[in-house]
């Protein structure tokens, strides 16, 4: 039931998200911002080996969804990889309203319905268990978007794993898992950039062969506390990698970047971008090569 | 272990918390947060955390060497005094103050207070772009400095909102305090504070509070440019700030991403021409990352500096600086002539 697709495309260029520089990822936004270009991206991957998309909740999110359903072929073959919440339009509300303006916007727009069923699940303790219930509220306005399309995985966005981590906090991850496989029938996923903290985490907390999101490449960029750590932490702990970041936002040659990732993972999934059509099949018919030899497609 | 609490627990609260709790020579053991609706969440979350309404409880409770401030600005003076009275070093997110009289408050109580330590999180001097700009411009490598222009600019401003930070009691101000005092905090540290300058501001959708400022800028030996700062910009995914400068031997455009440098001649290890450096490529390793890479760099070094390390890139003269030329700006925009800076420090006590 929880197969996880080997090569997935990114989403970042479609939402104008470059870690280069920011005026790069405007000039990538012009272009995707009619979305018939964001589904003819889609074509090629699907066509040239990709299995699925990874999509945030970013405000265009679902006028992309849209076009997924009116088209036939990627409505049935491509599978959603959702990476919630889209923490900028999080951040940005409460920069404007605060906090309490951020939490009173998120609860006028829990239906009335809803409301009730959480004061009835509450009981006694009503604002204590309120917090999970607030959070499945918050999991299902995110996944909204989605509904209608096969959805494969969702991820938890890096900066709230990351949180949760640097607090110690209990219960988030084991939460997140459980609700997520029970209430979409999808394999929860964790993002992070300090992948041997999270797994030691998981590990403890029971959360045994999770998926985690993470950059793996060669120049150590975005893997903390070091590069050494995570090739450590992949030999010593079986978990699922959907490895993003792999080229180094551009710094490393594609048969590099994946030689290096599969000499230690050999099993990871890869995220790839889309800067042209000609990258993108390149890239695919580099990994389809890996992973055919490995009988892993 | 240096033990650490938080006073107010929103957005940034948040963020240094987890930061420092993942550093192994630190641990957050106490939260003070006068809103109830976050106690249960914390309370559900990490329940090993003392949660505390009033952080002058906080204070007397807990043997902190520690205080991260965390709350709306204008209750940054009182809580600062408050602690560095109670012996613990104190972070103070930016900006450090609403007015110089308010952050001349605190540099008095450090004065009685030698051995404590106080920060002000102005986190982008720990940006890898903007900290080798300071590099080529300690080793002169523009040559004698012609001129500037200063943005910094974010989408998050298209209404009349309620926050705090849209309350000029609370927040000292609009645009110029709160987003452009990442700028102006940066060209203190590369040019000292100007000579003079002269201000406008607007107010497009706040009530109280600038959305727009713009101010033409003199610094010492005959730099002079423009900083132009807005938070209604149609387009910024994320803040960015850039600074362009041209020198008689070259310029040199840096922002949060990138830093590009042409030369009329080669210099040290760069090419004449343009050359390139991104911040992805310059960036270190590091403990933990949340977010941006300079909110922990901000904080190790914050964390070395209680420990002793001998100099912090946002002490308090530095902060305090900050909250000059933040004020010389509302003072040029409100009078609408120039302000010379040096008098503007002599008169409050320098």
């Amino acid at each position: 039931m929880y197969h996880l697709d080997k090569i997935i495309l990114g989403d970042n260029q479609f939402f104008g998200v470059n870690h280069l520089s920011s005026e790069r990822g405007i000039a990538r936004e012009i272009h995707f911002q009619d979305v018939s270009n964001v589904i003819q991206v889609m074509e090629w991957a699907l066509e040239f080996g990709a299995g699925g998309v990874m999509l945030s909740t970013h405000p265009r999110v679902g006028q992309i969804c849209e076009a997924m359903k009116a088209n036939p072929r990627l409505r049935d073959n491509m599978n959603i990889y959702a990476n919630i919440p889209y923490i900028a339009k999080y951040v940005r509300e409460a920069n404007e309203n605060g906090i309490m303006g951020l939490l009173s916007d998120i609860s006028s727009r829990i239906s009335m319905g809803d409301k009730i069923k959480m004061a009835l699940r509450g009981g006694k303790n009503l604002i204590k268990k309120d917090f999970l219930e607030l959070f499945k509220v918050l999991i299902d306005i995110e996944m909204a978007y989605f509904s209608g399309l096969n959805v494969k995985a969702v991820f938890l966005h890096n900066v709230l794993v990351d949180i949760a981590l640097g607090l110690d906090t209990r219960d988030v991850f084991e939460f997140f898992a459980d609700y997520i496989a029970k209430r979409y029938n999808a394999l929860p996923g964790f993002g992070t950039l300090n992948l041997p903290m999270l797994i030691t985490k998981l590990n403890n907390c029971g959360v045994t062969n999770a998926l985690v999101m993470a950059s793996f490449n060669k120049k150590g960029l975005y893997m903390n506390p070091s590069r050494e750590s995570y090739e450590q932490i992949v030999s010593k702990y079986d978990f699922r990698l959907l490895a993003n970041g792999v080229l180094a936002s551009g710094a490393l040659k594609p048969k590099d970047a994946f030689d290096y990732l599969f000499s230690h993972k050999p099993d990871a999934s890869v995220i790839i971008g889309a800067s042209s059509k000609s990258h993108l099949e390149e890239s695919i018919d580099l990994l389809k090569v890996h992973y055919d030899s490995k009988r892993m497609v | 272990m240096v033990r650490v609490g938080i006073v107010g627990f929103g957005k940034m609260g948040l963020l240094h918390a987890s930061i420092l709790n993942a550093f192994k020579d630190t641990e957050v053991i106490a939260v003070a947060e006068p809103l109830k609706l976050m106690h249960p969440a914390l309370e559900r979350f990490q329940p090993n955390l003392k949660l505390y309404h009033d952080y002058r409880d906080m204070l007397r409770e807990n043997d902190l060497d520690l205080v991260v401030i965390a709350t709306p600005v204008s209750s940054h003076m009182s809580i600062a005094k408050d602690c560095i009275r109670h012996k613990c070093h104190v972070f103070i997110e930016k900006p450090l103050a609403t007015s110089t009289e308010e952050s001349r408050e605190i540099v008095e109580v450090l004065k009685a207070n030698p051995e404590i330590r106080c920060v002000a999180g102005y986190c982008l001097r720990y940006r890898c772009t903007f900290q080798k700009m300071k590099k080529l411009l300690e080793q002169n490598t523009l040559g004698s400095l012609i001129s500037f222009e200063g943005t910094m600019y974010s989408s998050d401003v298209y209404k009349k909102h309620s926050g705090w930070r849209f309350s000029k009691k609370e927040s000292g101000g609009g645009v110029t305090i709160e987003l452009a005092s990442h700028l102006l905090n940066l060209l203190v540290w590369y040019f000292g504070l100007p000579e003079k300058l002269f201000a406008v501001t607007e107010q497009w959708f706040s009530s109280q509070v600038e959305d727009h400022v713009h101010a033409f800028v003199w610094f010492k030996d005959g730099l002079r440019g423009w900083i132009d700062s807005c938070w209604s910009m149609p387009n910024y995914r994320l803040p960015l700030l850039k600074i362009h400068l041209i020198g008689e031997e070259g310029e040199a455009v840096v922002t949060n991403d990138e830093l590009r440098i042409y030369l009329k001649k080669s210099k040290a290890d760069l090419p004449a021409g343009w050359s390139n450096q991104y911040a992805v490529a310059l960036k270190p390793e590091m403990e933990f990352e949340l977010a941006e890479e300079y909110y922990t760099l901000q904080l190790r070094e914050t964390i070395d500096y209680c420990k002793g390390k001998a100099a912090h890139l946002n002490d308090i003269s530095t902060g305090d600086s900050t909250v000059v030329f933040v004020d010389a700006i509302y003072e040029s925009a409100r009078g609408n002539m120039p302000v010379y800076l040096e008098s503007l420090s002599n008169a409050k006590g320098r």
